[in-house]
């Protein structure tokens, strides 16, 4: 395998090289017959030489990198079958012409000229029959294979019935064949050139089916080598129009050459679509702007009066109409070619325009990005994330994503200036071949993209306030925890303790029952108890440490047992929840009922605390003369708190209507 | 009689135990925190623990846990608890067990040294001794989830929270500044209401608060 493979990469350059030989034996004879430098651009030996000097090189390249494209031998064949031709024109030249009878075989050389032109025709078929693979499309297209076999079947007969003809004879343009043998010759050429263009039109028709039906890779290869077809032949013909355009018949070889390479090695490299789109929509520019300015210039003369010296007017005319009328005409065009030639990515690039415009005018959420590009794109599993300052990755929402991965299938494409991407797209490596599509589209969503990440960093700066206001909040929930259990522990006890020893010396009849001191003891010991009773309703509505051991359930119970059967309970929460929502929890019951008792005095308060599956809700209600605002400070840090939590307060107060304040808090 | 002291404040063991010397109790132990208790009580088998609610080290309910582990010893030492706070809610699970010897104070009560000390005797023999304040608390905490039908009016809960600091229908009488027998028919219908036979008197009375206290919770 190794070694035929090796076997026949040599052979490939063993063949190009001898192509390239045969082009300088060619010259070599052409130039002493008097080639120069501009019959050689002008005329067909030029391209010819060119043809045959580097497309076997293309085609040894193919072999080498390609084993098994037989594609490549048939770009190797093309120049030595071109350079026989090549080579029996110039010796039979020389040898009937330039120095009748200075060289020997000008018999076998003007045979092999005469016949020359067929010896290439059964390799036009085959490229566009192979092309890109070196194989038919299907077997049912291998068919058309038959045509060069016959092309080959008919060169061998020609070359059998003109034998006898062989001579200067055959060097005119058309030389005379007599009988039958003459006349089964010619039959035989044409014979072969019929079958060579039918062979051509069949490989055609392969390859426009090739582009209709073969995944996106083969049909991009085969786009490249219709542009190149295309374009070669638009030269070609240009080149006939006359002597100072006749050079790009070269130029249109090497160009095609170019496209066949490009197409075989490179097509993911340029954009073929954008390429031919381009060149379709400047083309018909061209020709429109040729005729308009054409139109203009001779009305504008007939007008302005026709006369030779007033033509300047005529011709700054028409360039201005031309100047003017060019950029509305070229969106016109560039729109009618998109229509017409790339449905999909004009509706995808239209669709994403239009949300742009949304975004712009605010009427859609730039979070809805990711959606549309993953619908037009056509892949589900697209991923958009952005990069935020502190260069961590975050999706349309704010939330902190993993880099997406990147494997045979999925890549990565980084949109922004390249040393500092704000936005990556994970995407089906697939879309590449879909032409120009992913890269339209992501240029059309590039300001979309942009607001879509100036929204997720906002979310993220959201979060982040949101994050360090409950920090806050439940730093100062500690800061109180704290407090209340350094009263509990130190000055409290210390009262308690210290009454106690009064009690006890009084007890033990240090001081006389009765005394003064006495008195003053006793006045000491009810002021020491009211202390501590004071320092104990403080503790109590600083954050009760029956909320931490016990929860909001026994924490709102015993609030409520505060008021002494004025306030009806109607519910408690069931299980735990964080320490800060129950401490907020108790916060609203604690602050609401003491509005409701101070304000409404004689109506009936009612506090319901109740857990549903995502939220607590605590409702504070009375009917009572109604009128409350949140203006209050109480109400005002409440309503802070609350936020804090990701929570909501509000106040239903009307006047004579009662108040209900109704607090909505998350919970996990 | 003999008693531990447990309390994380040294003021308030040295006083404690200065009171209750004076009166002629033995301290047989006098402990910061309830760790060792266990292995105290087995070696000194006190009449009484006397213990404080909140300690180190996380200043919760140390003493409650302490209290239902002296609770499940056979036989188990009276048990009185003292607390700076209404901590009742912590306590509710002992008072569910209808045996005496458990007693609950709040801290300055100590202050009238003739009523602690007559508790401490209390819980001692196998009484009960309840802090108004917790009475009041625990009824409160308990009065949303008691049985429709059982529920007590507010004047009989009144009644049978005075009830349970131990004051007599005459004392209660007083307090609500009504006749004596208003307070009786009070009384006599908060004992049907527990289900509780009318005459019996004093253990009777704190039996009712208990009673209903764990009819609330069942």
């Amino acid at each position: 395998m190794r070694s035929s493979r090796t076997a026949s990469t040599t052979l490939s350059w063993v063949v190009s090289t001898a192509s390239v030989a045969l082009a300088g034996a060619v010259l070599a004879v052409a130039l002493h017959d008097g080639l120069t430098w501009a019959r050689f651009l002008h005329e067909p030996i030029g391209f010819s030489l060119v043809l045959v000097a580097t497309m076997p090189v293309l085609g040894a390249f193919v072999v080498t990198r390609h084993s098994g494209n037989r594609l490549g031998w048939v770009f190797c064949l093309i120049g030595p079958l071109r350079g026989i031709q090549l080579l029996a024109d110039v010796w039979a030249h020389h040898a009937y012409v330039v120095s009748p009878r200075s060289w020997p075989g000008g018999s076998v050389a003007s045979l092999l000229f005469f016949v020359g032109p067929v010896f290439v025709l059964p390799t036009a078929p085959l490229m566009a029959l192979w092309f890109p693979d070196g194989r038919a499309p299907s077997n049912r297209w291998a068919r058309v294979e038959i045509a060069p076999a016959l092309v080959v079947v008919f060169l061998v007969g020609t070359l059998a019935f003109v034998w006898p003809f062989r001579g200067p004879q055959l060097l005119s343009d058309s030389p005379t064949l007599g009988g039958w043998r003459g006349t089964l010759a010619q039959a035989c050429v044409a014979a072969a050139v019929i079958a060579a263009i039918a062979g051509f039109f069949a490989g055609f028709a392969s390859l426009i089916a090739r582009l209709r039906r073969a995944e996106p890779a083969v049909r991009a290869q085969v786009k490249w080598f219709l542009f190149g077809i295309g374009t070669a032949f638009a030269l070609n013909v240009t080149g006939d129009f006359g002597y100072t355009v006749a050079p790009l018949r070269v130029v249109a070889v090497l160009v095609f050459e170019v496209f066949i390479a490009v197409a075989i090695e490179r097509y993911r490299l340029w954009e073929i679509d954008r390429l031919i789109n381009r060149t379709l929509v400047y083309g018909t520019l061209t020709l429109i702007a040729a005729a308009m300015y054409a139109c203009a210039a001779i009305s504008i003369g007939l007008v302005v009066g026709g006369a030779g010296a007033r033509s300047g007017f005529a011709i700054a005319g028409a360039t201005l109409l031309l100047a003017m009328l060019f950029a509305p005409a070229r969106r016109r065009v560039q729109l009618a070619v998109d229509r017409r030639f790339d449905r999909r990515r004009f509706d995808a690039v239209a669709r994403v325009r239009r949300f742009a415009d949304r975004v712009g005018h605010d009427t859609s959420d730039p979070a809805e990005l990711h959606g549309l590009l993953a619908e037009v794109l056509r892949d589900p599993d697209l991923v958009v994330c952005f990069a935020t300052s502190t260069g961590s990755l975050i999706d349309g929402e704010g939330t902190e994503v993993e880099r997406p991965a990147e494997d045979e299938h999925r890549a990565l494409v980084a949109i922004g200036n390249a040393a500092e991407p704000f936005a990556w797209v994970g995407h089906r490596r697939s879309l590449y071949s879909d032409g120009s599509l992913f890269v339209d589209v992501l240029r059309a969503a590039h300001s979309s993209l942009e607001y879509a990440r100036l929204r997720a960093e906002l979310c993220v700066q959201l979060v982040a306030v949101q994050q360090s206001r409950a920090r806050l909040v439940e730093a100062t929930d500690a800061e109180r925890r704290r407090i209340e259990r350094d009263l509990h522990d130190g000055a409290q006890q210390r009262l308690v303790a210290l009454a106690l020893r009064i009690r006890t010396e009084q007890r033990r009849r240090t001081v006389e029952p009765g005394t003064s001191v006495d008195l003053v003891l006793s006045a000491a010991v009810d002021e020491l108890q009211a202390a501590v009773a004071e320092l104990r309703s403080l503790t109590q509505g600083m954050l009760p440490s029956i909320l931490t051991s016990g929860g909001t359930g026994p924490a709102l119970r015993e609030l409520v047992g505060r008021y002494d059967g004025r306030v009806r309970l109607d519910g408690v929460p069931g299980h735990r929840h964080s320490a800060m929502i129950e401490a907020t929890v108790w916060f609203v019951a604690s602050e609401g009922l003491a509005n409701s008792t101070k304000h409404a005095a004689d109506a009936r308060v009612t506090l319901v605390a109740k857990c549903y599956d995502e939220m607590v809700r605590v409702v504070v209600c009375d009917d009572g003369p109604g009128g409350a605002t949140l203006g209050g400070t109480g109400l005002r840090g409440l309503v802070d708190r609350v936020d804090a939590c990701g929570g909501r307060l509000t106040l239903r107060s009307p006047v004579g209507g009662g108040t209900e304040l109704i607090a909505v808090l998350p919970c996990a | 009689m003999r008693v531990i002291v447990v309390d994380d404040s040294a003021l308030i063991r040295e006083g404690l135990a200065r009171i209750l010397v004076d009166d002629g109790m033995e301290i047989v132990a006098a402990l910061s925190s309830a760790d060792d208790l266990a292995v105290v009580v087995d070696r000194t088998m006190p009449d009484v623990v006397i213990l404080d609610i909140r300690m180190a080290p996380d200043f919760t309910d140390e003493g409650i846990q302490a209290a239902h582990a002296l609770r499940a010893r056979r036989p188990s030492p009276g048990v009185l608890l003292l607390s700076q706070h209404l901590d009742t809610h912590l306590a509710w699970e002992l008072f569910r067990d209808d045996r005496g010897g458990l007693g609950y104070l709040l801290k300055d009560r100590v202050l009238d040294i003739d009523d602690f000390l007559a508790s401490v005797r209390r819980v001692a023999s196998g009484g009960t001794a309840l802090d108004p304040q917790v009475v009041k608390q625990l009824v409160s905490l308990s009065r949303p989830v008691a049985r429709l039908g059982r529920t007590l009016s507010d004047r009989e809960q009144e009644v049978l929270g005075l009830m349970a600091e131990g004051l007599t229908n005459a004392a209660i009488a007083e307090r609500l500044i009504v006749g004596l027998r208003t307070v009786e028919t009070h009384v006599n219908r908060v004992f049907a209401k527990l289900g509780l036979p009318p005459e019996g008197q004093e253990h009777r009375r704190v039996a009712a608060v208990l009673a209903f206290l764990r009819d609330a919770s069942n």
